[in-house]
């Protein structure tokens, strides 16, 4: 009997796309175009492209970074380019920056559940079922998180688009007018609050020892956050010209509001709210997913003993008791917000910058 | 060895936490919910500044049975706030009450007349998650309740028949009605405190009762100021929808009918005034009693006809100083830097290029 698939725990340039865009596309696009309208009014979308451009000059910083240090681990490679002590701190912030990510998409996959599907039913119960899950294909490693991202994808996209799609059909595109009337700094704010929904862009730096073709990992992860960010673009666009720029504040998740008040053809179904949750959960699988694998690797490398899936046991009550601190979805996004300022810009821009040009001056190479 | 054991007690975690999570908290069986179809709001009975609601219910076991013949069951309410009316309403039921499915929402005339009323009903209701902010608003002089209990042309249940009645365009040209939805009965209230709402009424008595749209009910500083009725409503479907399949038909009888018409409006500064051309394509054939008459002299009066129901429906709207044609709205979306001027202050023009494509078959 021949196996067809190399068990080696390295991933196909494709299953690193599929992983970044089943890890990015996540909560953060639900409430991407109020956020966006909240500074830049109805040129809201312009934030976003501003922002998909960005993230794309990251993904090359990233990337690069990642190059520099292939077959060796992220914890070796801080160590040797920054050295021991800073290594670890900058590990361990990692670690905190992944940790925390898991827990606001627990809360923020909890909140959204309970307002579609299950409204009496306690956040410690979604929370439960979710790590187990989330856990339990953490610990499986690599390869087996790609194979399945590879079969995830296409349950999750395909109803997206299609009911994205259909959503799109009766919107008032003039509420898109007046268009460029928002101040640049406006649109720059936009951009920067846009920014956020590519949250996981640094998990790109921790991947260098699954690859199997490293080299083309710039392209490729280009190509993935290109596509990620012009579907942002155009859920953003639509739903600023379905609700209006005046209007869109009024709705917490409002991207979840539009698709689930689509007018579907046939009326076969006539609130999708429970078909689109299938993308989201999916979502928010692969994003705790991929936030309990790389820290507990990381925690693993700090420790420096055992296998990764006993660090998994450790975050997995860390991240449901972070998720269930906060009092409300106010405080859930006020707190969000403060994160993303701190960890986000920490370890999306600034880590990996720092790391590109020490990198580049101490000649750090490839193990 | 070590890693076996792990991955035993992993899977035996797993399996314990999962079959305890198959409790279900929110199962609710389908013959124990019972779903609103319509909702009817009134001023309260005694207190005109409480709130009565009716609504029409239709159960799960009845739509199993074909959605047609189902029983409508009305409940009724009374509140001092709509969200109280609302949970009282359900209060006393057995099955719970589902607002999934709520195709159209019937406001009596005496809730439109109080401002706090009509701010607490868009409110309450847009916020309501459960309730589909695409609703059908309508408005209405005669008894909620009775209009709830007709029984619409073709058998449908009253809020499936308004649903159809709109179509997929949100207008139904026969009637010259525009569709009202929660959402935008909500958008428009928080712009400028005016909205306009499709009327819904009936004709006849007793058994014979039938429902009947047309006309309008207009909202000022929130509250009901005027209606319009059907007849002078056409001008609101040449400027903001497409008016294909509707007819007009001159003193001679010569009718003619819309395959298609497109609006464009454009503003332009004259005086101290703002002029708003409402540039209209549009193409028809000419129906039923054979004309006489030349084409360029049919087009002249077809024209004419455009362009004085056009003027006519602007004129009552700026009588009662209610945008209901979106003029302001298109202005600011499309000329930010014109300063905003008040309906009044909008001198409408209109320019129809109409085509005659047919004389009859």
């Amino acid at each position: 009997m021949t196996n067809n698939f190399a068990l080696n725990d390295k991933i196909s340039l494709r299953q690193v796309q599929i992983l970044l865009i089943l890890g990015i596309f996540g909560f953060g696009v639900t409430s991407l175009p109020r956020r966006v309208a909240e500074f830049a009014g109805q040129d809201g979308w312009l934030g976003v492209l501003l922002a998909t451009l960005t993230a794309l000059v990251l993904v090359w910083i990233i990337t690069n970074v990642t190059k520099m240090h292939t077959g060796i681990t992220f914890y070796d490679f801080a160590c040797k380019t920054l050295t021991r002590p800073v290594g670890v701190v900058v590990c361990l912030f990692l670690i905190a920056r992944l940790v925390l990510l898991a827990a606001f998409n627990l809360r923020i996959f909890a909140e959204i559940t309970q307002s579609i599907l299950l409204p009496t039913t306690p956040f410690w119960i979604v929370f439960a079922a979710m790590l187990v899950l989330a856990g339990f294909g953490a610990s499986k490693g690599m390869e087996a998180r790609a194979r399945l991202a590879e079969i995830l994808i296409l349950i999750a996209l395909v109803p997206l688009i299609i009911v994205f799609v259909i959503s799109s059909r009766d919107i008032d595109f003039t509420n898109l007018l007046p268009i460029f009337n928002a101040p640049l700094e406006n649109v720059g704010r936009a951009g920067y609050a846009a920014l956020f929904a590519f949250n996981g862009l640094d998990m790109l730096l921790l991947i260098s020892p699954f690859l199997a073709r490293p080299k083309k990992l710039t392209k490729s992860a280009g190509g993935a956050v290109l596509t990620m960010g012009g579907l942002m673009v155009a859920i953003t666009a639509v739903t600023i010209a379905r609700f209006g720029a005046g209007n869109i504040a009024r709705h917490t998740w409002p991207v979840l509001r539009m698709m689930d008040t689509a007018a579907m053809p046939g009326a076969i179904i006539d609130r999708q709210g429970a078909l689109i949750m299938t993308f989201w959960i999916i979502s928010a699988y692969a994003i705790i997913n991929a936030a309990l694998f790389f820290s507990s690797l990381l925690l693993k490398n700090i420790v420096g003993k055992g296998n990764h899936s006993r660090y998994i046991i450790i975050c997995l009550p860390i991240i449901a008791i972070i998720a269930a601190l906060p009092d409300n979805l106010t405080q859930v996004y006020n707190y969000f917000s403060r994160y993303n300022n701190i960890f986000g810009v920490g370890a999306m821009v600034i880590l990996p910058i720092i790391l590109l040009i020490i990198g580049k001056i101490r000649g750090v190479k490839n193990a | 060895m070590r890693n076996k054991k792990f991955a035993l007690k992993f899977v035996a975690i797993s399996a314990v936490s999962l079959a305890l999570l198959t409790f279900n908290w929110d199962r609710v069986e389908m013959e124990n919910r019972a779903f609103v179809v319509v909702m009817g709001i009134e001023a309260g009975e005694g207190d005109k500044t409480s709130f009565s609601v009716y609504l029409s219910v239709v159960d799960a076991p009845a739509l199993e049975n074909g959605g047609e013949d189902a029983p409508k069951l009305l409940y009724q309410a009374e509140g001092a706030s709509l969200s109280h009316a609302l949970s009282q309403a359900g209060g006393g039921m057995s099955d719970r009450l589902y607002y999934g499915h709520t195709k159209a929402i019937v406001i009596h005339k005496d809730a439109l007349e109080n401002p706090r009323m009509v701010r607490e009903i868009a409110d309450t209701l847009s916020q309501k998650g459960e309730i589909n902010i695409r609703t059908i608003v309508m408005a209405t002089d005669k008894p909620v309740s009775e209009i709830l209990q007709t029984k619409p042309k073709g058998g449908n249940l009253l809020g499936t028949y308004l649903s159809n009645y709109f179509g997929g365009d949100g207008a139904n040209v026969a009637s010259l009605a525009i569709k009202a939805d929660l959402e935008g009965f909500d958008a428009s209230l928080r712009r400028d405190g005016t909205a306009v709402l499709p009327k819904i009424t009936l004709e006849g008595g007793g058994d014979g009762k039938e429902i009947n749209i047309g006309g309008i009910f207009a909202l000022k500083n929130f509250a009901y100021i005027d209606s319009i009725p059907e007849e002078l409503l056409a001008g609101q479907i040449w400027v903001k929808e497409n008016a294909g399949g509707m007819e007009l038909v001159l003193d001679d009888h010569t009718a003619l009918q819309i395959i298609r018409s497109r609006p464009k409006i454009t503003f332009a500064m004259g005086g101290d005034n703002l002029i708003c051309h409402v540039k209209i394509q549009a193409t028809g054939n000419l129906v039923g009693l054979h004309s006489l008459r030349n084409n360029s002299e049919l087009n002249a009066d077809f024209t004419k006809k455009i362009e004085s129901q056009i003027t006519t429906t602007h004129g009552l709207f700026q009588y009662m100083g209610v945008d209901g044609l979106m003029l302001t709205e298109t202005l600011h979306k499309k000329y930010p830097n014109i300063p905003l001027q008040p309906i009044e202050k909008i001198t409408i023009i209109p320019e129809i290029h109409l085509e005659i494509k047919a004389h009859g078959s």
